[in-house]
């Protein structure tokens, strides 16, 4: 269902709050479980960003890109979480020293998503935007409000952490 | 792309389908936004109670005064657009709306002894205003004080829009000046106290309390929202301070009109553009400030925050460095400056 609003001069369709979190809504709670790493903070982050989304809903509806607006919020809320609670440890699995001998596609995958999990959240964050988002570095600094430079210097330390713990150092 | 970033790209796609499922979610929100705002309003509450000298219990008379109680009005009610020509401004919170003589002052009416006052100046108090711990005799000097209210805590002595005269005999301390007349106004959130030294001024005050729907009389809407998508309907020469708390809810404003809304758009505008960077945390409590001319929203000002880079003038994508006399400007706690 939409409603109709007018944007500046022009006339345009606008979905309604509800039936934009419908559509958009499984989206949003992706990008924030691989965030967070878990289905109860990633429930956490989206509502948070949605409940801030909801009172000022008739200009977001109406900016260019509605989608990647609130996927900020989503994003914001997720930092704004980590750093409240920045001494808390994040709860993972234990992560071998070295590399296991190489398995199933699966395996490989269970390894892989739980070494990312260990990252220290801000590496975490900034590996999250970088290769499931496909933000460019620029685009991950606006959003985090970082240096580009720090962006750049994130996702290469987590990189080259993962690697390491991967037992990849060789690639 | 290394072998390791297309693996962990197809290994976060992969495992982000098993997020939770979406039901519920924009009812949940909902229930967030009325449970952030509800407890909001319960910690201004308590606020107001340890701030607002008035003190409800008190501003009731004994019982056998209730004659004093003066309910005639003295004045007409109602808010003109333009505060000019009456000697009065509209001062708002959240959805309710007063006029208050414009050459009252912002602060406490506890701290009226405060420097070298011999007498009260009246003050208007808003929530969250500090009071200094000053004892100051009587108590409360003149002001209009208002705030949150709890409607379950809160067991009124007199209806609301009633005026009486202070009565300070038998108590061990006054706790307003001798003769001073008082008032009262509330509804289910809001209570707006009134204390001046004439009765025609607190009726006038009183009868001019009331609610809004759309924008209050200096052209602010109640929501941070509703400010940002406002457009222009008035002369270009009104210009709306809007300032909202981090409920997105209207925590003052002031409209200025002619040349003095013109010098504080000048100075407030012409703010250099920002040059530096500014690795920020994020902070939920910031208060917004949305600037609209005309009636039409223009930008957002923020001030205040602990890291200079969420302040700001943010207007059409430009980030602008606010001066020291731009930031007097949006000061909302301080009578305008003055051209």
């Amino acid at each position: 269902m939409t409603t109709m609003a007018e944007a500046g001069r022009t006339r345009v369709q606008v979905p309604d709050f509800d039936s934009w979190v419908a559509a958009r809504g499984p989206s949003l709670l992706r990008l924030a479980y691989v965030l967070t790493g878990n289905a109860v903070d990633a429930e956490d982050v989206v509502q948070d960003a949605l409940s801030r989304a909801l009172p000022r809903w008739s200009r977001i509806s109406t900016v260019d890109d509605p989608d990647a607006y609130v996927r900020r919020m989503v994003v914001n809320a997720h930092i704004s979480g980590w750093r409240r609670f920045r001494r808390r440890e994040v709860p993972v699995e234990v992560v071998r020293d070295r590399a296991a001998a190489p398995g199933t596609a699966t395996e490989e995958r269970d390894r892989l998503w739980r070494v990312c999990q260990s990252l220290p959240p801000d590496q975490r964050t900034a590996v999250v935007l970088r290769f499931y988002e496909d933000l460019d570095y620029a685009e991950i600094a606006a959003l985090t409000g970082v240096r580009e430079g720090s962006v750049r210097s994130r996702v290469s330390r987590g990189i080259a952490a993962m690697r390491h713990e991967l037992g990849d150092d060789d690639e | 792309m290394s072998d390791l970033e297309t693996r962990l790209r197809d290994t976060l796609t992969e495992r982000a389908g098993a997020a939770p499922d979406a039901i519920g979610l924009a009812a949940g929100a909902r229930r967030r936004l009325r449970r952030r705002r509800t407890t909001w309003a319960v910690v201004t509450a308590a606020v107001v109670a340890a701030a607002v000298p008035l003190g409800l219990t008190q501003l009731a008379p004994s019982p056998d005064r209730t004659d004093r109680v003066a309910d005639t009005p003295t004045a007409t009610s109602g808010l003109p657009d333009s505060v000019i020509e009456t000697g009065y401004r509209a001062e708002s919170w959240h959805d309710v709306t007063f006029e208050v003589p414009v050459d009252w002052g912002y602060g406490s009416p506890m701290a009226w002894c405060a420097g070298d006052a011999n007498t009260p100046q009246p003050v208007l108090q808003r929530p969250g205003t500090l009071s200094p711990t000053i004892a100051c005799t009587p108590t409360s000097g003149y002001g209009v004080t208002f705030g949150s209210l709890i409607a379950a805590s809160f067991n009124p002595s007199h209806s609301s829009g009633a005026v009486w005269e202070y009565d300070g005999a038998g108590g061990d301390a006054a706790t307003y000046p001798e003769g001073a007349w008082l008032g009262v106004w509330f509804d289910d959130d809001v209570i707006v106290t009134v204390a001046t030294p004439d009765r025609a001024a607190t009726r006038r005050i009183v009868d001019s309390i009331e609610t809004f729907t759309g924008a209050d009389p200096n052209r602010c809407p109640a929501t941070l929202g509703e400010a940002e998508a406002a457009r222009g309907s008035e002369p270009f020469d009104t210009f709306s301070i809007c300032r909202y708390g981090p409920d997105e809810q209207l925590e003052a404003s002031r409209k200025l009109i002619g040349v003095e809304g013109r010098a504080a758009q000048d100075t407030i505008f012409s703010s250099p553009r920002r040059t530096g960077d500014y690795d920020c945390p994020t902070e939920d409590d910031l208060s917004r400030t949305a600037l609209l001319s005309g009636g039409g929203y223009v930008a957002t000002a923020v001030t205040g925050a602990s890291c200079p880079g969420w302040n700001g003038l943010f207007m059409s994508g430009v980030v602008r460095d606010l001066t020291p006399e731009a930031q007097r400007h949006l000061d909302l706690s301080q009578r305008p400056v003055e051209e």
